[in-house]
Order: structure tokens, then sequence, then C-alpha cells
């Protein structure tokens, strides 16, 4: 009842709102005890910190595995109208390739990343990059530690842009290795444009894009060269 | 309403059972020789269950307890930003003692410490004139806090009709909280508005419609924004286990989210805690303004001697300030460092009550209190 946002009290129809964020300790972790069960039925977002994610380094520390949020559906709308159309796939893209990369893992473990195929490896490399380009924030550096929307827009996008061209076109048509996209120098900067563009600087992440999709087709050319001088050969 | 006397029959802890007829559910009442804060949580004919905001030993049965007729209320005004409270809102001096703690001895009431300061003068901005005619939550006019709040006066909701204003203060001249700064001629008589008033903190502050919670609230931290966001008005759970780097993100979303205003509860785990967290977000600058964060803050914090009950105590008294800014037309955050701490406290207090000689069981209220406080969609 407490939080909310609402019309006041009052002549002209002020708006004014209360937003909560709770933190909850249950003992030893465990989220089905009283006090965090009962609570993740009221609230509507949830951001569980995590020290093993802290440990390594990994701040902020919160699992992209168990986080949810019942707000997606209603704030995508408000995004879709002021940041971009396409915010909601973008976002429930990079989910996917999250969840994905956690079951590639186990496969990982268990065979090696020789038992997985090129569009595996991919899918790992750009889940490697949206968690060191644009999930990682650093809380002391003066660039990376606030992010507005079209600044996470365009840094997702661009780790999208590379999963999705990289895998359809280069990968898939063009034969080419996951680990030779990996490579190239505008992928290797994905994960640190975060920390060099400025919020107000977003409009480099556009030109950026332009950037990227040139040296995937360059190197796309370079194995079709490649490829036919070897049939002449 | 009456101030009755009654007396201290058994002790378990931070509940009290006093011999107090004409107690009033959730009324705010003082224990002991001390007069220690204490709010009625139980009454069975003439013996009321106090729940004791502050250390119960050294009490003993026989020991007077006062009624105040009135429920634990903040004290709502100008002067309430920039300061630290303790769960009853007791201001909390910035000299900590000796063991750098933030400490408040036991048995002051608010007599020897009000919550708001009653001499400082303010400067006044009327924002109507006589004759105009004003509904509850009108706002008669503004004062200038810090730097980073105006802090808007309204017709507050302790009244229940408008009318039409009588008298308006000059804006040369400046006043204290306790100053009439308008006079509202209702058909119930006059009503003289001051800047301050009370509310009780269980009571939710009355609004004219909920909205669906459609907007994000910009915290500035990608993997919230993106993928868990947060909705204006809506409501996060935090799991926060030692060594998570949970203190940090409390800062971060202080001083970045877009919320006009930030409200930390801090429920610390071991003494230390609150008080550690306290002295990282007293240095915290406003990032927008270069201003000190605490302009637009007001923190309440558990004092290292004040028992599991006081935490309660703790997250009402913030929600009900965080509703009085959203009522002037801000938004608000409240940031509750840690609820875990609160549900503890209700556990023990509902066990001491079970424990007491009574005749009925406790009722199980932890799901609806945390329904209440954070609102399911």
């Amino acid at each position: 009842m407490r939080a909310g946002r609402v019309v006041t009290l009052g002549k002209g129809n002020r708006l004014g709102s209360v937003t909560i964020a709770a933190s909850v300790s249950p003992p030893g972790g465990d989220f089905t005890e009283p006090v965090t069960s009962h609570t993740l039925r009221f609230i509507g977002a949830f951001w569980p910190l995590d020290a093993k994610l802290a440990y390594s380094r990994h701040y902020p520390a919160i699992n992209w595995l168990m986080g949810f949020s019942r707000y997606v559906d209603t704030v995508a709308e408000w995004y879709q109208k002021n940041v971009a159309p396409d915010w909601r796939e973008l976002r429930d893209e990079a989910v996917r390739i999250l969840t994905r990369e956690a079951e590639l893992q186990e496969v990982v473990r268990i065979l090696g990343t020789e038992a997985l195929s090129e569009q595996e490896k991919h899918l790992l490399n750009a889940a490697f990059l949206i968690r060191e380009g644009f999930l990682k924030q650093d809380a002391y550096h003066p660039v990376d530690v606030r992010s507005l929307p079209p600044k996470q827009y365009w840094l997702l996008r661009l780790i999208i842009t590379f999963y999705r061209k990289g895998g359809l076109e280069a990968i898939n048509r063009g034969g080419v290795p996951a680990s030779a996209l990996r490579e190239l120098d505008t992928v290797k900067r994905l994960a640190r444009l975060r920390m060099e563009i400025k919020n107000e600087e977003y409009k480099k992440l556009i030109d950026y894009e332009q950037e990227l999709v040139n040296s995937i087709d360059n190197l796309i050319k370079q194995y079709e060269t490649q490829r036919a001088m070897a049939a002449t050969a | 309403m009456s101030s009755g006397k009654g007396r201290i029959v058994y002790i378990s802890g931070p509940v009290v059972k006093a011999e107090l007829p004409g107690a009033l559910l959730y009324e705010l009442v003082f224990v002991g020789e001390l007069g220690l804060f204490g709010e009625v949580v139980r009454i069975q004919g003439d013996m009321a269950f106090i729940q004791v905001y502050e250390e119960t030993t050294g009490l003993k049965p026989g020991e007077p307890v006062v009624r105040t007729g009135e429920p634990l209320s903040a004290w709502l005004g100008p002067g309430i930003l920039n300061r630290v409270y303790d769960g009853v809102q007791r201001p909390l001096s910035l000299i900590f003692d000796l063991t750098k703690r933030p400490f408040v001895a036991r048995g002051i009431n608010y007599e020897k410490a009000p919550p708001l300061d009653f001499n400082k003068k303010w400067k006044w901005i009327p924002k109507v004139k006589v004759g105009d005619e004003v509904e509850v939550g009108d706002i008669l006019g503004v004062v200038p806090e810090t730097p980073l709040v105006e802090h808007r006066i309204l017709y507050p909701p302790i009244y229940r009709v408008g009318g039409v204003v009588k008298y308006v203060a000059p804006p040369e001249g400046e006043y204290t909280i306790d100053d009439v700064i308008a006079e509202v001629e209702t058909k119930e008589g006059t009503v003289k508005v001051k800047m301050w008033h009370k509310w009780p903190v269980r009571r939710p502050r009355p609004f004219k419609e909920k909205l669906p919670p459609v907007e994000p609230l910009i915290t500035g931290i990608r993997t919230i924004d993106t993928l868990f966001p947060i909705a204006i008005g809506g409501a996060a759970a935090i799991p926060g286990p030692f060594g998570s780097g949970k203190t940090v993100t409390i800062r971060t979303l202080a001083m970045y989210s877009e919320a006009r205003l930030v409200f930390p509860v801090l429920c610390g785990e071991r003494g230390n805690e609150a008080a550690d967290a306290l002295q990282g977000l007293l240095k915290l600058v406003d990032p927008n303004t270069g201003r000190p964060l605490m302009e637009r803050t007001t923190i309440i914090v558990n004092t290292s001697n004040m028992p599991v009950a006081a935490r309660e105590a703790s997250i009402y008294m913030g929600v009900t300030i965080a509703e009085y800014f959203r009522d002037q037309g801000y938004d608000a955050f409240l940031m509750a460092d840690s609820t875990s701490r609160w549900a503890e406290a209700m556990r023990e207090v509902a066990l001491r009550i079970g424990e007491m000689p009574s005749e009925e069981g406790f009722p199980a209220y932890l799901p609806t209190r945390l329904a209440e406080f954070y609102e399911s969609w």
C-alpha cells in the first residue's frame, strides 16, 4: 500500500511517487525462507546480489540468471517510444544469449570447447561481451558509473549486431570461424566502449555500428577470396 | 484524548505487558521510570502488550506506563531534510559516542529532542492569496529548504475540508514552523495552518488515485535498467549477502537514480553495519550539482542500543516521510537495508507475546505487513 505512483490530493493533477528498494538477507542465502519468499510475491523487480560474482570482480554483482522484473512489459512501451522501437526485442535477445551461455557452459565443462559448433562458440563470445561490455559497470569510473537510456541501448545494440551479423552472415553463409570474428579489433573494443563513450556522446556509438558492420563484411570477403584462391590453386 | 497511567506487569525482552485501561491499538506510550518509547501492539481487556523501542534492561514490574492518546507519528515540515533520525524520529547528533556508533541515550523524549527545529526561521514564499479557494492537498506556499529541494507546504491531510483563504503570511517575513502561515475559513470553522504537522506512521497518506507503474525509474545501472527494470512507484528486492557489494550498489542507487529525493532506512545486522553505512552516506555528493547528497535526503538509522523491535518503527517512519514528499509532487526513493531485520523483529515480538500468560494465540501477520508495505500489482 505504501509504494506507488499517485495523483496527489489538491488541484492540478500533481503526480508523485514512492519507489522502494529493500534488501533482504536470507540466512544461508536460502530464498525459500519466509521473509524472502513472501517479499518475492509482492515486489516487482528482483536483483539478487551474488557473492561469487563479486569475488570474481563482476560488479554490480547482480545474478542475471536469477534476477527478474515484472515491469518489463509495462516499461517496454515507454522505452519503445522514447529510446528505440526494438528495445524490448534487443533486451530479450540478450537474456536469451545469457541463458543459452549457461547451458553451453555445462556442455563445455563436461565435453570441452571442441564439442561446440562455430555458432555455439560465437554465442559464447557474444555472451562474454554482454557481460564484460554491458552488464559490468564500474561505480568508480566517471564515464561508466551512470548510463542513460540512449547509451545503454546503443552499447547493447552493438553487441547484438555483432552477434546477429556475425552468426548469420559470417559464420553461417561465409564460413568464417568464430575465433576470427572474436579477434577483430572492432569487436574487442566492444568490451571497453562503456568506459570510453560518455552519455552525451552516444551518437558515436551509432557511427561505430557502421565501422563494426564494415569490419565484419571485410572479414567475410577475406574468407571468400581465400576460398576462391584455394579452389583455383 | 485522555492520558492515563498504568503499571508494568511483566517484561520479556522488548515486550512489556502492562495494566493500562483504555489503551488504544498502536498508541504511543512511555514505559517505566525512564519513559521509554513503546507502541501498544495488542490489547486484552485492561492489559496492553507494548513493543518497546529502547532497551528494557533495568525495567521492573510496578513501574509506570504513561499513555499519550496518540499513535506513533512522524513530525513533517521544513527541517526534516539533511537530518539523521532514529526509528522514532529523534534526531541523532552527529557527534557519535566513543565507539563511533550513532547513539541516543535512553529516555530522551520529544521534548528533549524534538524531531524538528522550532526556533529556526524559514523564508516563506506564498502561492495563494486571500480569497482563493483551497482544497486539502493544495500548495499554500514553498520554503527553499535546501539548494536541492523546494519544500512545498500543503494544506495538510490532517484537515478534511477545504475553504477560502482568509489570511496569508506575507513573504517579507521569515517564520518558524510553528507560526501560522495561512488561515482558511471552512464550513467547520477557521483553520490555522502551520508549516508542520504530525502524521501517524502506520496510516498511509491519502491521495486521489493510484496509477499503474508504466514509466521506468532510471537508475543508471545497465543491468537493472535494461534487464530488470524498476518502474516509478514500483518495488524491488535486493538479496545481498555479505561480500556481494550491496553497500556500493545502494550508494550508487542513492546518488544516480533519477528520483529527486532519497530515503535510506538503515537497519543493520550488526551494530557497526548501520554506523558504517551511515558514515558512507553522509559523505556522498550529488553528481548533478556537487552539493551534499544529504540536502535531498533524510536518513533513518537504527542506533546500536535500540532493540530489534525498533526496526519496524524505522520502516514505517521512513515510508511516511517518503509519502509526505510524494504528496508534494516529488519522486521519492526509499531504500531499506535490510528488511529481514524487520521481519526478525516481528517474529521475536510475536514469540514473546506468545510466551506471556495469555488466552489467545498470536496471528501470523508477517505476509500482511509485507504486502501493506510493498503493494502488489
